[in-house]
């Protein structure tokens, strides 16, 4: 019988090593019992662009597809439930929200369809003139999108319970947490690593028996209808979406939170979006305008210091101490 | 019992006509080498099997079925699979990983998105004893792309063995390896737990070459110069020509 | 009249693509910050030229600053990031937002006209139509220019360099020839032609503003796309076609100007990747 280094890991060293988690998830849960309404407003912005750049890092972190144009796809989503409410008037979340997400991923289908067949620098240039298609018709459909000016007038999903910032705030936290849980699965599974598979070597893959070019769509769509899922959930948040929403610099913003958590690993997704939202949170304070110049140098800065991401520099990190603490006892 | 029929393929790139009218048959479990001097287009007849390239002409006929234009993960499933000249192996994904997708890759399993991949206990037994076999056990979790040379060409073999293919295709698998290597690996082919894969196998290493061929193909400038068993070739003496520069004796 | 609009805004895409165009062909990079240039071109030509009087020497100060700056980014940033597509894009992508905002900053959020040239402030009338001076002298200066850039190409000595550096490096560098100097030569000179595009077509767009860095940018890539990266021909061919599309769009249908471009895009990079005139690599 083989050896395996199967690993009983004792139940103290598993609980080390999840410590960082669970601390982070006991302080976003209880959060608003020490923190300010606008604090819990940035959080709650925070996990809505965490499912996205979570989303972003299944196309291009695991996939490696460069996509610039996911987000259409959450804009695409958020629209569509605007303006079903606002337009059509019909105002049951258990309605909307899953017509939303068909949308994305109808979105996403699109997009993958047309630029599965190029890779790298061809997949961005292709999904960002998608995405600017997609951008122009939020701008220029005033009839139905309201231009420039965007939706406004979203209250809060009315599924029999009234919610107001807090309740929100948690409401938004479940569902984030379990979209996390579910991609960490799908990740997992023998078609998240088929995945990542085609990324490390697509002919080698192709060998083996995988249809490339259609789990590059199908990949494609699933990461979209999260993309899809966050674009609802901010567009409840928001009260509203307008097409800056829409366009390459959000597209460009959702990616960079992927780069700078670290690509493939998914929670780095949600770190960096943390990261780059809380920055510029607190840039804005003190210099409002000046926060592009700010966003600016971090891109920069990401690339020359920081490649890989910041995740798994933390987790090398946490690594180290829990050995240090094991060795002290 | 013939399960690989092969029927006048000719390919060209640019202007340069690569492969002239090759034709060959295997049988199931029959070993055959295809050798030739090098440019002769062996690894393009490789390509040309498992779909990478299409043929402007000719015909390939699996069990039955005429995949020659078939795309090549659907050949996958009929029984093919192929070892590469270079390791092409997933470079960051452990060597474990990288058995695992192997072995899913023809499953409908590897549609699969709820369950974790290692979840699958059957397939992970059976990567184990795959690595086994090679002696890669030990370095199960380390990213492939870590691993030595030969050890990476050992990966790259039990990667093309994983889906149990009828006809195994492999690209000069003991480029690299030492003497002892080379030999273990020819042991992996002439192994009765394989007496059912065909394998047809690019060489320029004559000693896998007499010792685990049954058959050889000579591939001279893309046309089939020579065909018969190793005696044959042996003796051939056009054979004899292109590899040794001998010259008829006067 | 569309179509004089539609060839003297081309030939401004094509000068300010070329340099994009010739750089993404040669060493492979892509500099998002291209359209960047364009734009400082722009400002610190119109800022001179008002200040001084004299268009020549904002052309000069345009073209200069543009040169400039493209060497800092490219000694600074963008020489160590070689064959890193990705990363090329981010950094390039961060320029667009910090100069973009440093702009913003400096000259304020409204639109600047660019400068003419009194003696060229007239019109022709041909038929029906007016014909602006100033249009024509652009598309007669692109057309020089082009001419110009197309001999340096293809009968001179540093043309034949640049062209077998896309095909085989490191051929031209084990012939002894420091491709690197003159890749970074080619930059800066894109550069320059950025920033001269920059000033003298800043009348034929309208007036620029500090959006039009971002803006161009993306028009240029649809050029080099769409006429194929790495020659003059290519960026001729891309710019006059999206030059003349888009004029004649806003003129007849202005609501689908704005889309034909991206579906032009698209389109070419699905059919032909490589672009009209490109070599497939």
């Amino acid at each position: 019988m083989a050896s395996r280094k199967a690993g009983r890991i004792s139940r103290q060293k598993q609980l080390a090593r999840f410590a960082p988690v669970l601390c982070a998830f006991a302080f976003l849960v209880a959060a608003p019992l020490f923190l300010d309404t606008p604090i819990i407003s940035l959080i709650t912005k925070v996990l809505c662009f965490s499912l996205l750049a979570m989303s972003v890092d299944i196309a291009f972190g695991y996939t490696g597809l460069w996509t610039f144009g996911h987000a259409a796809i959450f804009g695409v989503a958020a629209y569509t439930c605007a303006i079903l409410l606002n337009g059509a008037h019909i105002s049951s979340f258990w309605i909307i929200a899953p017509i939303g997400i068909v949308t994305a991923g109808v979105l996403s289908a699109i997009f993958a369809s047309i630029a599965a067949r190029s890779s790298g620098l061809y997949f961005l240039l292709i999904t960002f003139a998608l995405g600017q298609l997609v951008y122009s018709v939020a701008v220029q459909w005033k009839p139905v999108t309201h231009g420039n000016d965007g939706l406004w007038g979203i209250p809060y999903p009315r599924i029999g319970f009234s919610f107001d910032n807090v309740s929100y705030y948690y409401f938004t936290l479940a569902i984030v947490i379990l979209c996390a849980l579910l991609l960490h699965r799908f990740t997992k599974s023998p078609f998240g690593y088929s995945l990542v598979g085609i990324r490390e070597n697509e002919v080698r893959a192709r060998t083996m028996g995988y249809n490339t070019h259609l789990r590059k769509i199908v990949g494609f769509v699933v990461s979209g209808l999260f993309a899809g899922l966050a674009g609802i959930l901010y567009l409840y948040f928001n009260g509203g979406i307008a097409p800056e929403n829409v366009g390459m610099a959000a597209s460009g913003m959702a990616t960079i939170m992927v780069i700078i958590g670290g690509t493939g690993t998914l929670w780095g997704a949600f770190l960096g979006s943390g990261v780059v939202l809380l920055l510029q949170y607190f840039i804005s304070l003190i210099a409002p305008s000046r926060w592009p110049i700010f966003l600016g140098a971090i891109f920069i800065a990401t690339v020359f210091f920081a490649r890989g991401g910041i995740f798994p520099r933390l987790v090398k990190l946490w690594q180290k101490v829990v050995r240090y603490g094991n060795t002290e006892s | 019992m013939e399960i690989l029929r092969v029927e006048e393929i000719f390919l060209a790139f640019g202007g340069l006509q690569v492969l002239q009218g090759i034709s060959f048959t295997m049988k199931k479990g029959e070993k055959v080498a295809l050798i030739g001097p090098n440019g002769a287009g062996k690894t393009t007849v490789l390509n040309v099997l498992t779909g990478l390239i299409a043929p402007q002409s000719g015909t390939i006929n699996l069990l039955g079925h005429n995949i020659t234009h078939w795309p090549t993960h659907a050949r996958a499933p009929l029984g093919l699979s192929r070892s590469f000249q270079v390791s092409s192996l997933f470079p960051q994904l452990s060597v474990l990983s990288n058995v695992l997708l192997a072995l899913h890759g023809i499953q409908g399993t590897s549609w699969h998105m709820l369950r974790a991949i290692t979840a699958y206990r059957a397939k992970l037994d059976k990567a184990d004893e795959l690595l086994e076999s090679v002696d890669l056990l030990s370095k199960r979790d380390i990213p492939a792309r870590s691993l030595s040379h030969g050890e990476q060409r050992r990966l790259e073999l039990i990667l093309a063995l994983a889906s149990n293919p009828l006809v195994l295709l492999l690209d000069e698998p003991t480029a690299g390896l030492t003497g002892d290597e080379s030999a273990a690996l020819a042991e992996i082919l002439r192994s009765p737990s394989n007496k059912d894969v065909a394998a047809l196998f690019v060489a320029h290493d004559l000693d896998l070459v007499f010792t685990v061929a049954e058959r050889i193909l000579v591939l001279y400038y893309g046309t089939v110069m020579a065909e018969g068993t190793p005696e044959e070739i042996q003796a051939n003496q056009s054979v004899r020509e292109i590899y040794l520069g001998e010259t008829k004796s006067a | 009249m569309s179509l004089l609009s539609g060839f003297s805004y081309g030939m401004v895409l094509f000068l300010l693509a070329t340099g994009l165009s010739i750089v993404l062909g040669l060493m492979g990079v892509v500099n998002l910050a291209h359209g960047m240039l364009f734009m400082i071109g722009a400002y610190a030509g119109i800022t001179v030229g008002n200040a001084t009087g004299s268009f020549l020497l904002g052309i000069l100060a345009g073209a200069i600053s543009a040169g400039i700056s493209g060497l800092i980014i490219e000694r600074g940033f963008l020489r160590q990031l070689y064959k890193r597509e990705l990363e090329q894009i981010l950094v390039t992508f961060g320029f667009i937002y910090i100069i973009t905002n440093l702009h913003l900053w400096f000259y304020g959020p409204y639109p600047r006209a660019g400068i003419v040239p009194s003696a060229l402030r007239r019109a022709i009338t041909i038929g029906r139509y007016d014909f602006s001076y100033y249009r024509l002298v652009v598309i007669l200066l692109g057309a020089v220019l082009c001419a110009g850039l197309y001999w340096l190409q293809e009968r001179t000595k540093i043309g034949a360099i640049i062209r077998a550096g896309m095909d085989d490096p490191e051929t031209v560098y084990a012939s002894g020839i420091n491709l690197r100097n003159v890749n970074v030569g080619a930059f800066c000179f894109g550069a320059l032609l950025a920033g001269f595009a920059g000033i003298v077509g800043a009348p034929v767009l309208g007036g620029v503003n500090a959006t039009t860095g971002g803006d161009v940018i993306f028009v240029a890539i649809a050029v080099c796309i769409v006429g194929g990266a790495g020659s003059v021909q290519g960026a001729l061919l891309g710019a006059l076609l999206i030059g003349i599309i888009t004029s004649v769009a806003e003129a007849y249908l202005p609501s689908a100007a704005i889309y034909m471009m991206y579906i032009l895009m698209i389109i070419i990079l699905v059919v032909k990747p490589s672009g009209i005139v490109g070599r497939a690599s």
